[in-house]
């Protein structure tokens, strides 16, 4: 068990630049990553992740929909109509049509889609479930470092400089970032992350003075020195974040929504030219108990313009080939609707995959004949997405920070 | 390093630690949400007895009433950022930062978050508990938490039942709220859920579902019987582990970090003489001479809560609460809304580039060299009085002594007084007062 306090303190040492932290990394963590180095598989250090995680739990059934399934048709009697007009995958499973702005990206082959992504002895709590998903320890009960923020702990050929990982839109750092070395920032919003006084007669003369006065000298290993260092580092970090994305003009047509503000953040640090390699944005909602049909299409074409728009994006600024988005959520749903025109917390569910994929259904579909107490049965492990992503988009060693081998999908 | 029982004595001003304005500041910081220029002058004419006996027992404040009437006819139409304004304008209006204080430290250890528990009315219940009964016996505290509805929502209360037991505030009830991890064992927790099922909250009040209790046979910490949730609570904070684990949080949370064991082990013994008598143990610790000692001034790292109360109380400002409570969030503590049910993690936790920057922001507003969405600053004229404004070093010297009671390097005050003598005085004032605010030692308690 990591005691959660020494790693938020050595985190927090490490964020500023302490050459000493790894080697004052808990025992067990290192044991558990390994003293080697990560690099291997096909993947580029050029190439930038973003992961997307939808809250409360989304109904996958209503997402990748069975639409010539019976047995779905049977167990949704008022949630089926998002079988009629279904964007068809393949024969049997199609997009829901709220998400027809994901139409383009689906026929020219850049989405994928893995509809029964899941794992063993699934929880059914918002919390622990995605705990799971994030530090990818399903059989750890207490878990306090994520898989993306292992894999930053491990890797050596960082670059990304002051950012190599951000999160955009949530006050606290996922799990999914969370690592020994504290090497991701929670960026609330861009407009947030930064240094005051912005403009003003009399701006520069402030920012300089503050500069000098947090470069004095402190008394050494006292909680003061590490707070000056701290300061001194993130004020470097915001200055430099803000004079890259301030001329990043980008005039791409994003939604009004949050996801969409997150993702065009996202969009403009990658513009930016950092090396950012790391994202994580939320979009939140899915907890759909009650009246599903009132809220879950709006947030499925939400979901889709935000990453049509992402994508569009990136493609006008020719990065197109070099960011992979990976959106999850904690579980699928139960495949029966409830008594009040929604749908219960359930078990396996689709995981998606947009950019440079090889784009269709990888993996079984739903078998609604079949199934785990009510939800989708698990038809592939989800640390098996994660370990194709590290190794063949990242580059990075998937079984250290897993803790166990993973046959890859073929969706890379 | 002087013994826990020289710790412990009752601090004496003496030639090397004497009574200071800088030490009545820290008093009042440490105590409660620190003071105002006028308030920290009446500390230091008091002198530290008189301070604490105040502090312990607050002369009427009908402002504090006021504020803290403000919210309940509000709890059924807002969000929770009305429960952080309510909260914060008890924090500013002064009138009893002693027992707020204690409130924002059981915040803290019991932790919950309206993010799960999501009814305002039961949120706000639990902070008038731990306002009432934060000074009282911790055994009184502690079963009344283990029945505050707010709580048995969060740590599914609700769900633990007679053959499904859940374990979920068996286990935190042991390793986190009394005892410590260590101190128990795996079997403890499952007797333990046994113990607590059938405790429900119902329509917003505790309720004892008999049906629902299981009445068998339990043993708990090597005690048999057919235990009951106040049972687990009695055998739990008679533990000699239970004195230790409040013993040594409190003392990190007013005095400084980590204490030595045998100090530990001395609080513990205190806590215990006092019969579990949190204010009395508090009491005893403002009054101590660790709390004055060189090692522990600016020895905290100031929560987000302390760092903006302290400044607007020191500037005498008033901010928009609701904005405040916002901002906080942005600074790592959103009230009402703790990261889990370990609580905010404190100290050096509490640094993270985005929290500084939002540090740092906040510092600008009030100085007045940004607009903000506090919609309140400081007034540099009334702020630094004619006499101190003929020479950069006299404003410096003022605004260090005002804003930090000094304890800067000397390199510091020598750049802000190269800065001070620049360009127009209009100018260099408000960018001073943003420069002492966005300090290290500024940020430290």
């Amino acid at each position: 068990m990591l005691d959660r306090r020494s790693f938020l303190q050595q985190g927090a040492s490490a964020a500023i630049g302490s050459p000493l932290a790894w080697c004052a990394a808990p025992r067990l963590l290192r044991a558990l990553l390994g003293e080697r180095a990560l690099r291997s598989g096909s993947g580029s250090t050029e190439n930038a992740l973003v992961v997307l995680r939808l809250r409360g739990g989304n109904d996958g059934l209503n997402t990748v929909v069975p639409f010539e399934d019976d047995a779905y048709h049977r167990a949704r009697p008022t949630l089926r109509a998002a079988a009629k007009g279904a964007i068809r995958i393949d024969d049997r499973l199609g997009l829901n049509p709220e998400m027809k702005a994901l139409r383009p990206l689906l026929e020219s082959g850049r989405l994928a889609l893995v509809p029964t992504a899941g794992y063993p002895k699934p929880s059914r709590s918002h919390f622990r479930a995605m705990d799971v998903w994030e530090s990818a320890l399903p059989d750890r009960e207490h878990v306090s470092t994520g898989w993306l923020g292992r894999a930053l702990d491990a890797s050596r050929d960082l670059s990304g400089g002051s950012l190599p990982a951000a999160s955009l839109g949530d006050p606290e750092l996922p799990l999914s970032l969370w690592g020994e070395r504290g090497r991701a920032a929670a960026i609330l919003s861009l407009e947030t992350y930064r240094l005051a006084p912005r403009t003003g007669p009399g701006a520069a003369a402030c920012r300089s003075l503050l500069a000098g006065l947090q470069g004095e000298a402190r008394p050494e290993g006292t909680d003061l020195a590490f707070v000056a260092a701290a300061m001194r580092a993130a004020f470097a970090s915001a200055e430099s974040l803000e004079r890259a994305t301030t001329d990043a003009g980008g005039s791409a047509a994003y939604p009004a929504t949050d996801l969409g503000r997150d993702l065009r953040a996202a969009a403009r640090v990658l513009r930016a030219g950092f090396g950012t390699r790391l994202f994580h944005v939320s979009h939140s909602g899915f907890d759909t108990h009650a009246e599903q049909a009132s809220a879950h299409p709006r947030l499925l074409r939400e979901l889709a313009e935000a990453i049509a728009a992402f994508f569009a994006d990136l493609d006008a600024q020719g990065l197109g080939g070099r960011v992979l988005l990976l959106a999850f959520s904690e579980f699928g749903r139960r495949v029966r609707e409830n008594g009040s025109h929604g749908t219960d917390h359930g078990a396996a569910g689709p995981v998606f995959l947009v950019g440079p994929v090889k784009g269709g259904i990888h993996g079984p579909a739903p078998d609604l004949r079949d199934l785990e107490e009510g939800g989708v049965r698990l038809g592939v492990d989800f640390r098996s997405v994660y370990a194709t992503v590290l190794e063949r988009w990242l580059g990075w060693r998937a079984e250290p920070v897993l803790g166990a081998r993973f046959e890859p999908v073929g969706v890379l | 390093m002087p013994t826990p029982e020289e710790d412990l004595a009752p601090y004496e001003p003496t030639a090397s630690e004497p009574w200071t304005r800088a030490a009545a500041a820290h008093l009042l910081r440490r105590a409660g949400f620190g003071g105002s220029r006028g308030e920290i002058e009446t500390a230091f004419a008091a002198g530290p007895r008189r301070t604490v006996d105040l502090l312990v027992r607050p002369a009427e404040n009908p402002a504090y009433r006021e504020a803290r009437g403000s919210v309940l006819p509000l709890l059924d139409f807002a969000d929770v950022s009305i429960l952080q304004a309510g909260w914060l304008l008890r924090m500013l209006a002064g009138g009893d930062p002693f027992r707020e204080k204690l409130a924002l430290f059981w915040h803290g250890h019991f932790a919950t978050s309206n993010r799960k528990v999501a009814d305002l009315r039961l949120m706000h219940a639990q902070n008038l508990l731990f306002l009432e009964k934060g000074t009282g016996r911790f055994r009184d505290l502690a079963l009344a938490v283990a029945r505050d509805p707010a709580m048995l929502v969060w740590l599914d209360g609700d769900e633990n039942e007679k053959g499904r037991p859940n374990e979920n505030l068996a286990r935190e009830w042991m390793e986190l709220f009394t005892l410590g991890i260590g101190n128990f064992g795996e079997a403890d927790v499952r007797e333990a859920a046994r113990a607590f099922t059938g405790w429900h909250a119902r329509r917003g009040a505790f309720s004892f579902d008999v049906r629902a209790h299981d009445a068998g046979e339990k043993t708990v910490l090597g005690s048999r019987g057919p235990l009951d949730g106040k049972g687990v609570v009695d055998l739990c904070v008679e533990r000699d582990a239970c004195f230790r684990l409040l013993a040594r949080k409190l003392f990190s949370f007013y005095v400084y970090p980590d204490p030595s064991p045998p100090l530990v082990e001395a609080l513990a013994v205190r806590l215990r003489t006092l019969d579990g008598g949190i204010g009395p143990f508090v009491e005893a610790l403002l009054r101590s001479r660790a709390l004055f000692r060189a090692r522990s001034r600016r020895a905290l790292v100031k929560s987000p809560v302390e760092l903006a109360v302290g400044t607007l109380r020191a500037l005498e400002l008033r901010p928009d609460a609701r904005a405040l409570g916002a901002l906080l969030r942005e600074m790592g503590q959103s009230l009402f809304e703790p990261p889990d049910v370990k609580g905010w993690e404190g100290g050096r936790a509490w640094i993270s580039a985005s929290s500084l920057l939002a540090r740092n922001r906040f510092a600008a507003e009030v100085a007045g060299i940004e607009e903000g969405p506090l919609g309140c600053a400081l007034d540099p004229d009334a702020f630094f009085p004619l006499s101190v404004r003929r020479s950069p070093e006299e404003t410096v010297d003022f605004a260090l002594e005002a804003l930090l009671q000094g304890g800067v390097p000397p390199a510091v005050r020598e750049r802000l007084v190269v800065s001070t003598r620049e360009g127009d005085p209009v100018e260099a004032r408000p960018r001073l007062v943003h420069a002492v605010l966005a300090l290290p030692e500024h940020q430290m308690n």
